[in-house]
């Protein structure tokens, strides 16, 4: 949802500080703004939720975890994205 | 103080993901403490009934809170805090009935606005709609293509929380009814009148006056 109200987060705005608010580096306000767009913000919620499990699985993988075959497929794709 | 806390399933602090105690049948839940340092930021926080709109979540608790206690502009930061009792009558059908009741305070404000504007016609087919199916579609028909700072395109946002509402999104459904305020006063104080509207429903609906009431002396003080 986008903002109407001045001050309020955009949707594309949370996207843009989640790694910080992760790592603890917003300002208080701006903490504030963040956690109050994501309580009337169902998509925002979510999103927030996949990202801290994505956090917390990708914090267990060691890079011999991820097989042959699957770091190829990526290193393919991440070749492709670039030079696109 | 007493004080309100939304959590999320299982009693779980939204964003810190820390489990609260809970309350036995004769006794508080044991105290979170927060650590020393910036309250504002670190600090046990919940909401006085006015701040209740702005956090929604699937769990609603009375709470006792400790000192240091600093208000803040939309919640209230302690130095620890205790669960106390659940608000029971927050539950997936209650959250139903207040996203409801935000579309149909929207209606209700648009409709205001279009007789005022004399568009009296489109008030009259807003006030003849009787359930969210109707209020979106008709709301969505009255605002055709009009902007959202003209009386017709006010009914955007009846439109929208009628819609959420039917999709069980309270959130949503309310912040619509604030962005109407907005919209209405084109100020900010439009969207507090209304998270206070909400405030004061959801303190009646929830009977959070007669809670904290019967929930003893002992706990209105620190």
């Amino acid at each position: 949802m986008s903002a109407a109200i001045a001050g309020e987060l955009t949707c594309k705005e949370l996207v843009e500080l989640v790694t910080d608010y992760f790592e603890d580096r917003l300002p208080t306000g701006e903490n504030r703004r963040f956690e109050l767009h994501v309580c009337s913000c169902t998509g925002c919620r979510a999103y927030l939720a996949q990202m801290r499990a994505l956090v917390r699985a990708a914090g267990r993988l060691a890079e011999r975890d991820l097989p042959v075959a699957a770091r190829e497929n990526l290193l393919t794709a991440f070749r492709a994205w670039k030079r696109a | 103080m007493l004080a309100y806390k939304f959590l999320s399933a299982g009693a779980i602090a939204p964003f810190t993901g820390r489990p609260w105690p809970l309350p036995g049948p004769r006794a508080p839940g044991a105290w979170i403490v927060a650590p020393s340092g910036d309250l504002a930021r670190y600090g046990v926080h919940a909401c006085r009934m006015e701040d209740l709109p702005y956090w929604p979540d699937e769990q609603l608790w009375l709470v006792e809170l400790g000192e240091p206690i600093e208000p803040m502009p939309l919640h209230v930061a302690a130095g620890r805090g205790r669960l106390l009792q659940r608000i029971t009558a927050w539950n997936a059908a209650g959250a139903r009935e207040y996203a409801a009741a935000c579309a149909w305070r929207a209606r209700d404000l648009v409709a205001e606005a279009l007789g005022r504007a004399a568009l009296d016609a489109e008030a009259s087919v807003l006030r003849a709609c009787i359930d969210l199916v109707s209020l979106q579609a008709s709301a969505t028909a009255v605002a055709g293509d009009a902007a959202r700072d003209e009386p017709r395109g006010l009914a955007v946002y009846a439109a929208g929380a009628a819609m959420r509402a039917r999709q069980g999104r309270y959130p949503e459904a309310s912040l619509q009814c604030a962005h109407l305020g907005a919209a209405l006063t084109g100020s900010e104080a439009g969207a507090g009148c209304e998270r206070a509207w909400q405030a004061r429903w959801l303190a009646h609906r929830l009977e959070l006056h007669e809670i904290a009431a019967r929930s003893g002396v002992d706990a209105l003080t620190v």
